[in-house]
């Protein structure tokens, strides 16, 4: 019979996959008797089943996490075939010189045609590009028109980056700047983020950097964002940020409609309690907790009554 | 035949992606793991997954090529997670709740509501663990890392590591037994 500090370094061998047979026998007869010894064996079996039930994602969302990957580590890819293109142009042209003259010639004419055309054309490089985007920014009304815009953006994604805000976006072509949190530009990308960006966190950071001032369009992105995201935590954060604005009718509206067709009882939950401290006429409350008829109708009903209780 | 870890590498920083998409696909799933037994949902573990291999790539400069890539590797991906963890803890009490369902819901759905919480309650003792105890279980049990391994990973001797090791599990049984979740 061993004693538990023994044991102790039986049940490391056994962690570790080091353990002799015969030592086997003996940590198991140990455990029967020293229930502490036993429920670390236990412990033990539990994290291994713990490995077990990781939920992985499939290898269709590992594919798109591989290319998120390489789309941020994208430029040294650039670097690299533009190099071989050099290399192979100065191959060729080492092994036929006569080529050299009437190829020298085509790209002198190019570059001719080409200055007369970029001095007459709009330029979307560098500042003309981000002028062109501001424009654009400034002038959308509204952001369900942000599908039809002609320099939407995709891939988007926003970082903090001390008192300013690093945006990652697709337009044309892929675009990584730094601008002021309050620019145009940085609120369209937020936007963007907030209905359609590429992962939960992503936007969720969005939703906890978009303005405070709720413009309409704000407010649309926020509320499309509570109807819609897959994600819970995206949901709430978005029911949150709706929440700060609770003089806008249509916030109102929003959170009745979560209240009464969210499938979280959460969400619902939460918007019960915002709309309670608006003064929000108890019928009303009660007929949009029971449209639907979900599960939960019945604590939500509860509650609802609690709190109006306490209100007055 | 399957190339070391080094020599994709050393591809990589010689310019192939192609090289280190292969880093990528061997570690993916062990990341993704370790990551999720901290941020406990998979679009989040997802998004760590994705900075970790990013910011790997950024420093393979710094990786010193001493055959231990799954170990450095494994450090980049516990200070991501706790760097995540930082900012995002308040939204995870909200995941929780959220998947709790109501009381008359189906038998089959109260047995997975105990598994759920079986397995919450394992990761919420992790969360307790000190991220030394946390890092050489979470490559234990969900890598069956060696303990050479973990021990190059904790850049301590190997038996420091089987001490770690214990240690963590014996914490996580107490912890198990003061929270009342020890059957």
């Amino acid at each position: 019979m061993i004693d538990c500090r023994n044991c102790h370094d039986l049940i490391t061998a056994y962690q570790i996959g080091e353990i002799e047979a015969d030592d086997l026998v003996t940590l198991e007869g140990h455990c029967r008797d020293c229930p502490d010894c036993d429920a670390l064996m236990r412990t033990h079996d539990e994290l291994l089943a713990l490995d077990e039930a990781v939920p992985l994602p499939e290898d269709r969302e590992f594919a798109q996490m591989r290319d998120g990957i390489f789309s941020r580590i994208d430029r040294p890819r650039q670097a690299r075939v533009t190099g071989s293109f050099w290399a192979d142009l100065k191959a060729f042209l080492g092994t036929h010189p006569v080529a050299a003259a009437p190829m020298v010639a085509m790209v002198l004419i190019g570059a001719v045609f080409l200055g007369r055309w970029s001095a007459s054309s709009p330029n979307y490089g560098g500042d003309a590009l981000m002028q062109e985007l501001s424009r654009q920014a400034a002038m959308r009304q509204n952001v369900t028109e942000y599908l039809d815009n002609p320099l939407s953006y995709t891939n988007v994604s926003v970082r903090p980056r001390g008192d300013r805000l690093a945006l990652s976006f697709d337009v044309m072509r892929h675009v990584d700047v730094e601008t002021n949190l309050d620019s145009p530009l940085a609120r369209d990308v937020l936007l963007a983020t907030i209905i359609d960006g590429p992962s939960g966190g992503q936007r969720l950071r969005a939703i906890q950097l978009a303005p405070t001032v709720g413009d309409d369009s704000l407010i649309e992105a926020l509320t499309f964002t509570m109807h819609n995201d897959p994600e819970p935590a995206v949901r709430l954060e978005a029911l949150d940020a709706l929440a700060r604005h609770p003089d806008l009718p249509q916030v109102r509206e929003a959170l009745l409609q979560t209240l009464g067709a969210d499938p979280s009882v959460q969400m619902r939950l939460l918007a019960l309690d915002h709309l309670v401290g608006r003064q929000v006429d108890p019928a009303i409350l009660q007929r949009a907790i029971t449209t639907q008829r979900q599960d939960g109708d019945a604590a939500l009903l509860q509650r609802a009554v609690q709190l109006q209780r306490r209100e007055s | 035949m399957q190339l070391a870890d080094d020599t994709l590498v050393s591809e990589t920083i010689a310019g192939s992606h192609a090289a280190y998409e292969q880093l990528v696909s061997r570690y993916e799933k062990l990341v993704f793991k370790v990551a999720w037994s901290y941020a406990k949902q998979r679009e989040s573990a997802l998004d760590i997954c994705q900075d970790v291999f990013v910011k790997a790539f950024r420093k393979l400069g710094s990786y010193r090529g001493d055959g231990a890539f799954r170990a450095w590797l494994m450090r980049i991906t516990h200070h991501e997670s706790v760097n995540w963890l930082r900012s995002n803890r308040r939204h995870l009490d909200w995941i929780d709740l959220d998947d709790v369902a109501d009381p008359a819901c189906a038998p089959q759905q109260e047995n997975d509501l105990i598994v759920d919480e079986t397995r919450r309650g394992l990761l919420d003792r992790l969360d307790r663990l000190n991220p030394r105890q946390r890092q050489a279980l979470t490559m234990r049990y969900f890598d069956r890392a060696p303990v050479r391994d973990i021990a190059s990973a904790l850049a301590c001797t190997e038996g420091v590591a089987r001490n770690i090791l214990f240690r963590g599990l014996e914490k996580m049984r107490l912890e198990a037994r003061t929270t009342g979740r020890e059957t």
